[in-house]
C-alpha cells in the first residue's frame, strides 16, 4: 500500500497503477476506504487473471504477492513474484525498475532485498535526480 | 475377540484400494500445481489482456493503459 505515497510521481509520469485480488468490489472498496487508497482496485474472484499471470497460489485460490512493470507496449519487462504474503517487491524497486522502463525501456532484474522498505518518496525524488 | 478385530494387511483390497486412491490424488494434486505453473506471464511476453471490476462498479480493461507504462501489483486481498 506503499506505493499509494507514490501515486502523484505515478501520474506525474503518465504510469498507470492498477491492483488486483480475489475480493470482491465490496471488500475492496473498504481496503481503499480503510487505506485511502486512489488506484483502482481490481475484483478478480475466479482468480482467473491470477491464473493468467501465473501468480495464483499453489493451493488456494489467492494471489501471491507479485509485481509486475509493463512497458507502454503492454510488454512485461520487469516481475517480482513472491512466494509467501510477506515476500513482497521493495516499493523504491518497484518505482526504480518504472522509471527505468519510462525512461529507456531498458531495465535490469533487481536483485531481491531481505528486508527493509524503501521510502518511496524520498526514492523517487533520488531517482529523477540521477538523469 | 477373533471374530471383531480386523486385520489390515496389503492383501486386504480395501488397503490396497485406499493406497492406490491416494497415490492418484497426489499424482492429480501434482500435475494441478505444474498445469498452473504453464503458460505464465513472463519476462518479454505480452501481458495477458483482463476486463476486471473495480470498486465502483465500473470494468478496467488492460487495454485502457496501453501507450503508457503500467505497474501491475497482485496482492493476496481479505476476501
Amino acid at each position: 500500500m506503499e506505493l499509494q505515497e507514490s501515486i502523484a510521481d505515478f501520474d506525474a509520469n503518465g504510469i498507470g497503477l492498477l491492483a488486483i485480488s480475489v475480493d470482491p468490489p465490496a471488500t475492496a472498496a473498504r481496503m481503499r476506504d480503510a487505506h485511502g487508497l486512489t488506484y483502482p482496485l481490481l475484483s478478480d474472484p475466479d482468480a482467473a487473471t491470477i491464473v493468467a499471470y501465473d501468480v495464483k497460489h499453489p493451493l488456494l485460490r489467492l494471489a501471491l504477492p507479485a509485481v509486475f512493470v509493463l512497458d507502454s507496449q503492454g510488454v512485461i519487462r520487469w516481475e517480482q513474484i513472491g512466494a509467501h504474503k510477506a515476500d513482497r517487491a521493495l516499493t523504491a524497486d518497484v518505482i526504480a525498475a518504472t522509471l527505468a522502463i519510462a525512461e529507456s525501456g531498458e531495465v535490469e532484474p533487481t536483485p531481491r532485498a531481505v528486508s527493509a522498505t524503501g521510502k518511496s518518496a524520498t526514492t523517487w525524488a533520488r531517482l529523477k535526480g540521477r538523469d | 475377540m477373533d471374530s471383531v478385530s480386523v486385520s489390515l494387511t496389503w492383501e486386504d483390497t480395501r488397503v490396497k484400494e485406499f493406497a492406490q486412491g491416494c497415490v492418484r490424488v497426489a499424482v492429480l494434486a501434482g500435475a494441478l500445481v505444474f498445469a498452473t505453473s504453464a503458460g505464465a506471464a513472463r519476462i518479454g511476453d505480452v501481458a495477458p489482456a483482463f476486463e476486471l471490476s473495480d470498486t465502483m462498479d465500473g470494468l478496467v480493461r488492460l487495454a485502457d493503459y496501453a501507450g503508457a507504462p503500467t505497474v501491475l501489483v497482485f496482492y493476496r486481498g481479505f476476501f
